[in-house]
């Protein structure tokens, strides 16, 4: 049989999620270069949201079965698992989410094959594969070689013709699923926001840090940033200290951004911020410490207070 | 019932300055201090926690290779593990062959209710430990857990941070539970510090090794580790020509926001 890659659709409240719709469109040239068939793989879900994300693919398997429409680590690697047996493809390519490690670690490990997270080029050599990876805040990149069968990857990488969503006429192949009842986790309850903005088209972002302190600063930034016409962001502290919904998370773990303009208030510029925002045109930041990290990655470097500064630059583009 | 913990001494490789690379293109380790991976240590704390409820909860440290800056299972001590235990072996190990001692780890224990670690991707961690564990153990996994909110008899109500939002799981035990970050003080993860008193009583207690040979002895090896670094290049890094503004003086700030104003950035 050809060798195969498959790419792992994962699905969100609003359907197949972009980042898998963006995995795809990493994988398909990879797949044409090397003559290997490229389908993906989702599990539970209706056929119906699918179709939706699919451009590109081959086919579609789609595992369908009872426990299986919530997301359980073990019940979806065992699902996977099942539907390989010892026929594994060579190379397995996850969006960067929680669910998207979980599995390409839960499925290196019952095969004992290579697996990276975060990898942001792939190519093939000899029996295995070279992927690599940024680490150290983004100063250096490591090249791995994975080896086994599947090689599992996680990326946030994407085509050159970028991810591609809309209907599609992609064969999907219903695959009755039976074992995720070995998994007696359960999910109790779910708070899931749709993301309501994109900040990847935004052309100016304020974004919010941990500094803002009180509701008066906050109201003061948000004042500012209609007068700049442009969205509000936030790093991580300012989504978990509750300022912020975390559609608007700015970061690793949430949108990688390029605005002409970037607004940093109260954000120290930890590197975990920094991969979300560096690319930006022009970087304003406002801290009170001289030696804020964020410093040295802004054009203007604003010292001093939010509660005193804000207000001024409200006055000056009100005057 | 028992909690163990897998812990780990990490590279402190957060703003550095200057060649992270040496001569031959390897990363400098040996410069850098080595830290207390800061969601193992958050892990640490939740375990900590299920004891400090129901003191029929015991909690061990585990940890894998020698110590080279840090004790991280000595720091456990400090904050109240019952048991530590360092798994010894020779040569390099990949996170696949660390997780396998784990698992062997784990079951060598007495009645292990779940296992607890972070969930940091640090340099060179290809994987997620607590995933590689789980299906080493055949494990429910619960990842990014950021509270147990009750424990319920043989199940524990984990709350979990998933893309946009939160997610109430109910784990039956035993489970692997890898948790998440924790960046405000009151976070329900926010570890606790050393005990000076703990300190004083455990600066000499012998941590027992298990060496990594033993624990696989009489089973087929795993085979060659499928995971290798074949290198480290350099990225260039963007320069950012900047200027300090006094925000106290109005004046500086209007100037600032007339270049902007020319670069078309402010109307
Ligand atoms: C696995 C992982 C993933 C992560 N993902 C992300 C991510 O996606 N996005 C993200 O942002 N972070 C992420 N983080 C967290 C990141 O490491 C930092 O903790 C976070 O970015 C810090 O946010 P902050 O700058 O708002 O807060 P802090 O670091 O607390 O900084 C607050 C800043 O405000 C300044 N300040 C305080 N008061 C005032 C005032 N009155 N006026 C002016 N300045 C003031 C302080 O000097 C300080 O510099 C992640 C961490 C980990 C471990």
């Amino acid at each position: 049989m050809a060798g195969r890659i498959w790419v792992y659709l994962e699905r969100g409240p609003g359907g197949i999620l972009e980042e898998s719709a963006a995995a795809v469109s990493f994988a398909a040239p990879a797949a044409q270069r090397w003559g290997l068939s490229l389908e993906g793989v989702c599990i539970g879900g209706s056929a119906f949201q699918i179709a939706d994300a699919a451009l590109g693919l081959e086919r579609v398997l789609h595992l369908q079965g009872e426990g299986l429409e919530d997301f359980r680590a073990k019940a979806y690697g065992n699902a996977m698992e099942a539907l390989m047996g010892d026929d594994p493809p060579e190379l397995i390519v996850f969006p960067s989410t929680t669910q998207g490690e979980d599995l390409a670690s839960w499925i290196g490990a019952a095969y004992h094959a290579g697996v990276l997270l975060g990898a942001r080029s792939i190519k093939r050599e000899g029996e295995g594969y070279v992927a690599s990876r940024v680490e150290f805040e983004g100063k250096v990149e490591v090249d791995y070689l994975l080896k086994g069968r599947p090689v599992c990857i996680t990326t946030e990488g994407q085509g050159p013709e970028g991810p591609s969503l809309g209907s599609t006429d992609v064969e999907v192949v219903a695959i009755p699923t039976a074992g995720a009842a070995e998994d007696a986790t359960r999910i109790i309850h779910s708070d899931l926001v749709k993301r309501t903005v994109n900040l990847k088209d935004a052309k100016v972002i304020v974004a919010v840090g941990a500094g803002v302190g009180d509701e008066g600063t906050f109201q003061k930034v948000r004042e500012l940033a209609d007068l700049l016409k442009g969205e509000l962001g936030a790093t991580r502290a300012a989504v978990d200290a509750g300022w912020l919904s975390h559609d608007r998370q700015i970061g690793q773990t949430g949108a990688k951004v390029r605005p002409d303009l970037y607004v940093a208030c109260g954000i120290s510029g930890a590197a975990q911020h920094r991969v979300g925002m560096i690319e930006s045109g022009t970087i304003v930041s406002i801290n009170i410490d001289p030696n804020a990290p964020i410093f040295r990655y802004s054009h203007y470097c604003i010292e001093g207070d939010l509660r005193e500064v804000v207000p001024k630059l409200i006055d000056l583009l009100k005057g | 019932m028992h909690a163990a913990v897998w812990v780990r001494e990490i590279w402190d490789t957060r703003d550095l300055v200057g060649e992270i690379l040496d001569g031959s293109g390897r990363p400098k380790w040996n410069e850098w201090e080595g830290r207390f991976d800061p969601e193992d240590l958050n892990a640490l704390e939740m375990a900590l926690q299920l004891k400090d409820a129901d003191s029929a909860w015991k909690v061990t440290g585990l940890s894998v290779g020698p110590v080279r800056k840090l004790d991280v299972l000595r720091e456990c001590l400090y904050r109240g593990v019952d048991y530590a235990v360092r798994i010894s072996h020779e040569g390099q190990a990949s996170l696949h062959q660390e997780a396998l001692w784990m698992a062997k780890a784990v079951n060598q224990l007495e009645d292990v209710r779940v296992v607890l670690t972070g969930i940091q991707i640090n340099e060179g961690d290809y994987a997620q430990k607590g995933a590689l564990l789980a299906r080493r153990l055949g494990w429910p996994l619960v990842s990014y857990v950021e509270a147990i909110e009750a424990q319920e008899g043989d199940k524990l109500r984990l709350r979990r941070a998933v893309e946009g939002g939160i997610q109430v799981v109910e784990a039956p035990l035993p489970a692997v539970i890898s948790v998440g970050v924790a960046l405000l003080k009151e976070d329900p993860r926010a570890p606790r510090s050393a005990k000076a008193k703990l300190k004083l009583k455990h600066k000499k207690t012998p941590i027992p090794e298990w060496h990594a040979r033993d624990l696989v002895a009489g089973e087929n090896q795993v085979g060659l580790p499928p995971v290798e670094i074949l290198g480290y290049r350099p990225l260039e890094q963007r320069e950012f020509p900047s200027q300090r503004i006094n925000g106290v003086e109005v004046s500086e700030l209007k100037r600032m926001l007339s270049e902007l104003r020319e670069k078309g950035l402010v109307r």
